[in-house]
């Protein structure tokens, strides 16, 4: 096949495309820049829904106390039932440390990878509860 | 998967189970099962465009073409530089028809051969006229289509799993991958062609009687290429359209907003 001297479509090309070329470098850099805020602000909702979670236990543990003390036997009946509300509402902190545990050992190198890094986002969660609560 | 990805996902996935926790605690418990369910498509989704992926290595080895992973931008640019070279190859064609014209035009007592020459390789030059501009386009577009694809293809892998980034993900997605395989199709095709294409014969006087039937022989080859790419291209919009919708992608938003 002939060939002219150069190739002119891929030199203008190349020109082109340098630029583009160059910022491939940088998509990692960018990328990490524009995940940053969402971290922030999923470990805030993390650490909201925590929050919500022991408060809404405290309130229904509360609320349980009053009527088992004040209710008489009607009361008491009503109370464990409130009390098995509380357990509920609190039980799902520990459900959701306790997926990604399953997560990290179900054996898939993806899942794996995923528990690992939603592990930290809980982690970080519960820290800025702990500091906001104490 | 790296970092990025698993951290796009794992995100998401957290957002939704916390979501789901918040609207737990907070006595909307139907509505936080419905979250829960969606985060664990996440998953599921996960291991869906694994699948997907793994199905197009083994479709591509099918269809010929030698890949062991999936294609990268590298690859791409090279099958931009083939379909480049039938370009030159029409042009090459269409520069020697016309000079071996003038030629016989120069010539004394010989330029009626010329318009012989002129309607005897009309139809061959308009299909060297055709493949010189697809091709061109064909080029352009793989090489436009590989600066694109990385990104491409990492933003439709991991918004897929995302419920609510779904449908921009695997339109994403479906056509990154379809698209390159249809694109390297083409390549492994040209290549193949590129051993049976006559080149235009040299200023040899007893070549210009051959020149027509070069030519024609020329044309038919390059119009099986053409053929072949078109037929390339739309099977791969078919099925970029199919895997969205199958996906919940763009197709099916179209089809459900008309």
């Amino acid at each position: 096949m002939r060939r002219t001297k150069i190739n002119v479509l891929e030199c203008n090309v190349m020109i082109l495309y340098h630029e583009l070329y160059l910022q491939q470098e940088n998509f990692e850099k960018f990328l990490s820049n524009l995940l940053q805020p969402f971290v922030d602000v999923i470990a805030f909702l993390t650490a909201l829904a925590f929050a919500l979670g022991v408060l809404g236990f405290i309130f229904l543990i509360l609320q349980g106390v009053f009527k088992w003390t004040v209710g008489g036997s009607f009361g008491r009946s009503m109370a464990v039932q409130t009390f098995i509300k509380a357990a509920e509402t609190l039980a799902i902190i520990p459900i959701i440390f306790f997926i990604s545990s399953i997560l990290k050992s179900i054996g898939i190198e993806e899942f794996t990878q995923i528990a690992e890094i939603m592990d930290q986002l809980l982690q970080r969660g519960w820290k800025l509860l702990i500091s906001a609560l104490g | 998967m790296n970092i990025y990805e698993a951290t796009i996902i794992s995100l998401g996935f957290t957002a939704f189970l916390s979501y789901s926790a918040l609207l737990w605690t907070i006595g909307k418990r139907k509505e936080a099962i419905y979250y829960i369910y969606d985060a664990f498509t996440i998953l599921f989704f996960i291991l869906i465009t694994q699948l997907i992926m793994f199905f197009t290595i083994k479709f591509a080895n099918f269809i010929g073409i030698n890949l062991t992973s999936l294609p990268d931008r590298q690859s791409l640019i090279d099958a931009s530089y083939s379909m480049d070279q039938i370009r030159l190859y029409s042009v090459n064609w269409i520069i020697a028809i016309a000079s071996f014209r003038a030629a016989l035009l120069l010539t004394p007592f010989t330029s009626p051969f010329s318009y012989v020459l002129g309607s005897a390789t009309n139809w061959s030059l308009t299909i060297f006229n055709l493949s010189a501009i697809i091709f061109l386009f064909y080029s352009i577009f793989t090489r436009v289509f590989a600066e694109a694809y990385p990104y491409m293809l990492f933003l439709g892998s991991t918004l897929t799993p995302i419920p609510k980034l779904r449908s921009l993900g695997s339109g994403l997605l479906s056509a990154t991958i379809t698209l390159s395989i249809a694109l390297l199709y083409i390549e492994h095709r040209v290549k193949i062609f590129q051993a049976y294409l006559p080149l235009p014969p040299s200023f040899n006087p007893i070549d210009w009687l051959n020149i027509a039937t070069l030519a024609s022989d020329a044309a038919i080859i390059l119009t099986h290429l053409l053929v072949e790419s078109g037929f390339a291209f739309s099977i791969a919009t078919t099925v970029t359209i199919a895997l969205s919708r199958m996906l919940s992608g763009v197709a099916l938003m179209v089809k459900t907003t008309i």
